[in-house]
């Protein structure tokens, strides 16, 4: 047995990753997009929701380090397996939650459409998209690889953002640069992810969170005039926002060069865990986060009184779904093993 | 010291096609054929028309696929977005010019520029948004290619490609049930599928290819016909992401490309050269005529089928008339043509690649 040495980095940027998500739907379900940011919590939450969008982010670089090196095989794509069955254990409990308790689903059709489709749960986009990028992987690999040298993968990421992100620095003011591929951005997010595990900085962890949050602080500052304090502006910094972008590059530096030696065993356990988990804690997400809203929503219709109860909300989001995420692994792993063994006497003897 | 290749004529002759299918496609936006029922024979033989004429975008990025599948990642390499930009600038700005001009638009200087930059200087513009971002991508997307060692391997690439962008229309024709979040990766798709055919061009007499183009076509027109129920409005759905574009496009390509051209006498094959070479301009500026031409037909002529022969004129005036326009763009660009010449001469560029050898 050969296994490589857990880097507990990695598994942290996992599990803060993961927290970030819960934090972003949110402030989504606030109203924040519908107000003009006035008061100071508006502010703070305005900071909070620029700071959270990198969630994404966070995951996809963590996709491009860690998957650079994989081929083309029949094995590789085995791999999948794990993304889809997760999603499908996953489904089970929110199909219950859309039929039983929302009530947008309407039949057995239905519901079978709506796993199909990606749409029995709301946060399920990230599948969609996480398939096409599985199934280019080895190939963005060649790209990657093909390059040879440093300046070679930086030109192949800036291309990237030149075509997905750029557009976004490039149009604050006016339209002037094409969106023809923007949806290229996670492409970008994984070359990047890829450079980073070639070329990480070595920067002192209080360096690099000063830099993280003084780009922050100075994004939200030009977000605020820029947008004249319209909350309807915060839809726009999305992944593919050139500010999203940089801050996921320097969370992820941050959080890469922090020192965790001295981490008490069991929280470092803790975060192996949780990390994990995070792919169905985060789909999970979606079923506390349709029940409780809604009643926050009726407990307090201001938006700014709903503030404070994101304190309780997001801690009920995330407890809930991992433990939820616990009974769903003890199904997985049985079956996943079962499932692995069948097809895996299927492949061939070892071919490309 | 003449070290250029000889053309291949088959290439010359598909990008050809592909210029005379892009005002065919065009007219046919023009005739009322999306707002009613196609019933009648007329109707039906326009919806085979329009399947087959959709292929021309595609037959363009094979071509690129075909011809750019070498290229690599060089200070060279990049000179070639001076002609592209420069000759879209050129036409660009004669369709703004037209447009303020005949008063179909009235738009202040920021605008104009605006809409230069954003490529809505005119509706055939997208093109060159889409394939600028194709350009910077290719030197990446040969790596990919070239990175596979066999043919399985790339004949693997291509179906992924396909599965992303180009499978959804097939398997969503009845129940929307695989997504479509991929689908703008459509011209990687079509790109992947020229390089492969430079390396792997299946074998056959052309009829061959023609038949099974035919029999696929007609096929398929039948289906659209009853799965549409009859609706016109649904052509608007067979796009270059559809599965059957897809199809006809990859067995023009190859029909095209195993045409005997030998025996073509001199003249014809100048002429396919002279217009092969002024595709892009050509294919720009057909946006002035068609802009000319269409508005005159819809109104003197009732929409549906009394409007399909007037095709027969309409389709060579707009095409003649922008090929004599491409040809002065083309002289106006030459300068640049000579100072782009001069530039691959420079050390910077003319290095056998500055940024870092890459294969071979």
């Amino acid at each position: 047995m050969i296994e490589k040495k857990r880097n507990l980095n990695l598994d942290l940027i996992r599990c803060l990753a993961l927290v970030l998500v819960p934090c972003m739907h949110a402030m989504d379900n606030t109203g924040l997009y519908t107000i003009q940011l006035t008061t100071a919590g508006d502010i703070l939450m305005m900071v909070l929701r620029i700071l959270f969008t990198d969630c994404i982010p966070l995951y996809i670089l963590l996709t491009g380090f860690l998957c650079n090196r994989k081929e083309l095989s029949a094995r590789y794509y085995l791999g999948y397996v794990r993304v889809y069955l997760t999603y499908l254990l996953c489904c089970i409990p929110c199909l219950f939650l859309e039929y039983y308790h929302k009530h947008s689903l309407t039949g057995i059709r239905d519901m079978i459409g709506s796993v199909i489709n990606f749409y029995c749960n709301g946060y399920a986009w990230y599948i969609q998209m996480y398939t096409g990028l599985f199934f280019m992987i080895p190939f963005l690999n060649m790209m990657y690889h093909g390059c040879s040298g440093k300046k070679q993968k930086q030109i192949l990421i800036f291309t990237f953002f030149a075509l997905s992100i750029l557009p976004s620095l490039l149009n604050t003011y006016v339209q002037l640069y094409s969106l023809w591929w923007s949806k290229l951005y996670p492409i970008c997010y994984y070359f990047t992810g890829a450079y980073l595990s070639e070329y990480m900085p070595k920067v002192k962890p209080a360096k690099a969170g000063g830099m993280l949050l003084g780009f922050l602080g100075l994004y939200s500052l030009f977000f605020y005039f820029n947008s004249h304090g319209d909350g309807s502006a915060l839809m726009d910094v999305y992944q593919t926002n050139w500010a999203v972008y940089l801050l996921g590059i320097l969370t992820f530096i941050f959080l890469y060069n922090l020192r965790l030696a001295h981490l008490p065993y069991w929280l470092s356990a803790l975060i192996t865990k949780i990390s994990d988990l995070t792919l169905t804690i985060y789909l999970l997400t979606w079923i506390p986060d349709g029940i409780t809203y809604p009643i926050m929503v009726r407990i307090a219709p201001a938006v700014q009184d709903r503030y404070i109860w994101l304190l309780a909300t997001v801690p009920i989001a995330l407890i809930s779904a991992t433990l939820m995420a616990l009974v769903i692994d003890w199904v997985y792993r049985p079956l996943h093993r079962w499932l692995m063994s069948r097809l895996t006497r299927l492949l061939p003897e070892e071919t490309a | 010291m003449n070290t250029i290749k000889e053309r291949n004529l088959n290439l010359d002759l598909i990008r050809c096609v592909a210029l005379l299918m892009v005002p065919i496609m065009h007219s046919l936006d023009h005739t009322g054929l999306y707002d009613q029922m196609l019933y009648g024979a007329a109707n039906q033989f326009m919806i085979a028309l329009k399947t087959l004429f959709t292929c021309c975008i595609p037959l363009y990025v094979m071509l690129s696929g075909y011809l750019c599948s070498r290229k690599t990642l060089s200070a060279r390499y990049y000179l070639g977005l001076i002609r592209i930009l420069g000759i879209y600038l050129l036409c660009g700005t004669a369709c703004l010019v037209f447009e303020q001009c005949s008063g179909r638009a009235d738009r202040s200087l920021v605008e104009m520029v605006s809409a230069l930059l954003n490529f809505n200087c005119s509706d055939y513009a997208w093109y060159i948004m889409m394939y600028f971002g194709l350009f910077l991508m290719i030197p990446f997307l040969n790596m990919a290619y070239h990175g596979l060692k066999t043919q399985k391997q790339k004949r693997i690439l291509v179906v992924t490609f396909f599965a992303l962008s180009i499978l959804p229309s097939l398997l969503n024709l009845y129940v929307q049930f695989y997504s479509l979040w991929w689908v703008r990766l459509y011209p990687l798709c079509y790109y992947f599928t020229g390089a492969y055919l430079r390396e792997y061009m299946p074998q056959g007499k052309p009829g061959k290819w023609a038949a099974a183009l035919l029999v696929f076509l007609a096929a398929y027109s039948v289906f659209f016909y009853f799965h549409s129920g009859a609706n016109g409005a649904a052509l608007i759905g067979v796009y270059q992401d559809t599965f059957p574009v897809y199809l006809l496009s990859v067995l023009l390509f190859i029909c095209l490309f195993r045409l005997p051209l030998g025996a073509v006498p001199g003249p014809v094959s100048a002429l396919l050269r002279k217009v092969s070479d002024l595709t892009l301009p050509a294919y720009l500026l057909t946006w002035i005529t068609d802009s000319l031409i269409y508005p005159r037909l819809m109104a003197a002529v009732p929409a549906g089928p009394a409007r399909y022969p007037w095709l027969l004129l309409t389709v060579p005036l707009s095409l003649i008339s922008a090929l004599l326009m491409a040809q002065v763009v083309e002289w106006l660009f030459s300068p640049i043509n000579r100072l782009t010449g001069r530039l691959a001469q420079m050390s910077f560029f003319s290095r056998n690649d500055p940024i870092g050898a890459i294969h071979d």
